[in-house]
Parts: structure tokens; sequence; C-alpha cells
């Protein structure tokens, strides 16, 4: 059983969270995106905290002895949920990087010359197979 | 002979000032019918200007993405500047540019996608650490049973490429591609893909790049991105057929 002073500590844990992300998002520091999840996982956890007959009937589902540890498994799960939201928004942020860096890399060539070889030498992009074997050919013919 | 085909030499290099001006030039020496291009991928050494001072094009990637990337890159270049055949070379040395015409051969004539040097199809002598032979030897015997084709070395980086395969690595960014598990791909969209004997020489000078957790960390890699890549659908060649 939760006593009423876990429950008072729960809510004011989670009003000062809600706060902090409302004004993190009114700081342009969380996208709103972003902080519905987090909004989501604070109105879940107070819910169940409040609402006793539901921890109590989902600790008897999950069979968990204690009703702190449901709220301890919802926690952890939350957790997790959000990380491994986080992992898929890095892994996309790495693809992008990428595809950007090799972007920058060949427009940056194109800019300075680069793509062309050193100035003065032989053209880059004007040889081709039999050019080179007809100019073998020629090489040979010279000879006799 | 088909007219005019145009052909590029890509070579991947991080931090190989001191190997890569030979090669550069050795290649240019050897292959005369080819475009060079050296993809720096973040050195901090002046590789980019040895290459550009011995006669390559260069792009330079504003950090190190690996060499696979880097050869990728040189593929959009390949594909932006409408080149027939890539043909993937290492900075370090250690494949003969003699060999290139030879690897070019079977897609310029026989029309096929992707000719992959291995080291081991012949016997000429270059000798591989126990552990990493079996390592490899593990990695052709998946990819050719996953392709129904023999491979007998998968990590060769010296290899040609098509015009179809150079649009495939243009047009998909699928990290995935490298070393076999893109000769998988490659192959469950239809490409045709030929293996030829190739010598590997000892390395010029410097280090090889492989670390020791790299090589622990590789196969859980390799198979973990195998089975993704057959989890997916199969990948199309874009643009149809023709070429």
């Amino acid at each position: 059983m939760l006593g009423p002073r876990v429950e008072r500590v729960a809510i004011i844990i989670s009003i000062v969270l809600v706060l902090i992300v409302l004004d993190m998002v009114r700081r342009k520091k969380l996208r709103e995106k972003y902080s519905l999840i987090w909004l989501f996982t604070v109105a879940a956890m107070t819910v169940l905290v409040v609402w006793e007959g539901l921890l109590l009937s989902i600790t008897f589902l999950i069979g968990a002895t204690n009703p702190s540890s449901t709220l301890f498994l919802f926690g952890i799960l939350f957790a997790l949920v959000i990380l491994l939201h986080l992992s898929n928004k890095v892994s996309d942020f790495s693809t992008q990087l990428r595809i950007l860096a090799k972007e920058v890399a060949m427009l940056n060539a194109q800019l300075s010359g680069f793509d062309m070889g050193p100035p003065g030498g032989e053209e880059i992009g004007q040889k081709s197979l039999d050019s080179a074997r007809n100019r073998a050919r020629e090489a040979e013919e010279g000879d006799e | 002979m088909k007219e005019g085909v145009r052909i590029l030499v890509v070579i991947p290099a991080f931090n190989e000032a001191e190997n890569v001006g030979r090669v550069v030039r050795e290649v240019r020496k050897e292959a005369g019918f080819v475009d060079v291009l050296l993809v720096d991928d973040g050195s901090a050494d002046d590789t980019a200007g040895v290459a550009r001072d011995a006669g390559a094009a260069v792009v330079r990637l504003p950090f190190n993405l690996g060499m696979f990337e880097a050869v990728r890159t040189g593929f959009a270049y390949a594909h932006r500047n409408g080149y027939d055949i890539t043909v993937q070379v290492d900075a370090d040395g250690q494949h003969v540019p003699g060999e290139i015409e030879q690897l070019v051969e079977p897609v310029v004539e026989e029309g096929f996608d992707v000719v992959v040097g291995s080291r081991y199809l012949q016997d000429r002598g270059y000798k591989t650490p126990l552990v990493r032979k079996c390592g490899i030897r593990l990695f052709a015997w998946l990819t050719s049973l996953v392709l129904g084709q023999k491979i007998t070395d998968t990590t060769c980086g010296f290899r040609a490429y098509g015009k179809r395969a150079i649009r495939m690595f243009a047009s998909y960014d699928a990290a995935e591609f490298k070393d076999s598990v893109g000769l998988v791909i490659l192959g469950r969209a239809g490409l045709k893909m030929k293996e030829i004997p190739v010598t590997v020489r000892e390395r010029i000078g410097g280090r090889s790049t492989i670390s020791a957790l790299k090589a622990l960390v590789y196969p859980f890699e390799f198979v973990l991105s195998l089975v993704a890549v057959l989890a997916r659908k199969r990948l199309t060649v874009p643009g149809g057929e023709a070429c």
C-alpha cells in the first residue's frame, strides 16, 4: 500500500517535472514533438499513484507483491522507451550527417577545382579505355 | 570493344600520406586509361595534398566516416560524372595497379556488374594470420551460401564495379553495403558477379588500420547486417535495366 505521504511526494515531483518540461518548450530548449512523450510519462505515473485501484489491479495482474514495485517497473519501462526513441533519433542523425558530409566534400572539391586534378596536368574526365588503347596502337604503329 | 568506356579508380585513404603518392603515381603509370580519384577520409596528415600533387582528383571528407563511406563518396562522384566503371584500390599499396586491366575486363567484355579480386582463389603466397583466415573463410562461406555462388574472399578491397553497381551504391544510403554484405545486396538485386585471382603485396609503409577491438566486433556486426539485409526487401537497380 502506498501511504498518503508517498502520494503527495509523487504528485509534487510530477508537477515540478511538468513545469520544467513546459518551461523548456517555452524557451525552445525542447521541441513540442519531444515534450509530448515526457508529459505522457508524467501523466501516466501520476494516474498510477493517485488511482490506487488501478495500481493494485495491475500489481495483481503482473504478479508483483508490492505496489511500489509496479511503479518502479513502469518508471523503468518509460525510461527505456525514451532511451530507445533517442537511439533511433541518433541513428537518423548520423545517417543525415554522413550524407551531408559527403555532399559538402564533393561541393567543396568542385568549388576549389580539386576534383579536376592538379593544374597543368592531364584533364581528368577525358580518358577512356579505348582512347588509351588507340594511343598504344598509334605508338606501336609509329614504331613500325 | 565498346566505345569510350570511362573508368574511375577510387582510392579511399585515411592518414596515408606516406604511401598515397606512390600508389597514385603507380596507378597512373600502370593503368593509363583511368582517371584517379582520391577520397581523403578526414586525414590529419597531408594525404590530400600528396595525392593531388601525384595527379589525382581529390575529394576531402570533412571528418572520418570510415573506409566504406569514402568508397561510396567515390561512387557518387563516378555517378555524377558519368563513369562506366569504378575500380576500388586500397591506398596502402597492397594492390597491384597492373592488374586493374584484368579486373575491368570481365565488366567490359562479358557484362559482369561486379568483379571481386580474391587473394585465395589462387595461391599467390599471401599470408594471413590464422584467426583472420578462419574469419574470412566463415564470411566467405556464409556469403556463398546466401548468394548461391562461390565467393572465396569477401574482405579484399580490390574490386571493379559496372554502371548498374555504381547506380546502386550512389542511390541507396545503406551503411550495410560494406564488404561482403554489399555483395549480397548487389547479388539479390540481380547483378552478375565474378571473382578473379589477384596478388596482394605486403604494406609499403605505415600500419594496418584494423584494431583488435574492431576485429572482435566485426563478426557480430557482419552476421547482424547479413540477417538484416535478408529480412529486408530486395533492392532493385534504380532506373531499370538499361544502362
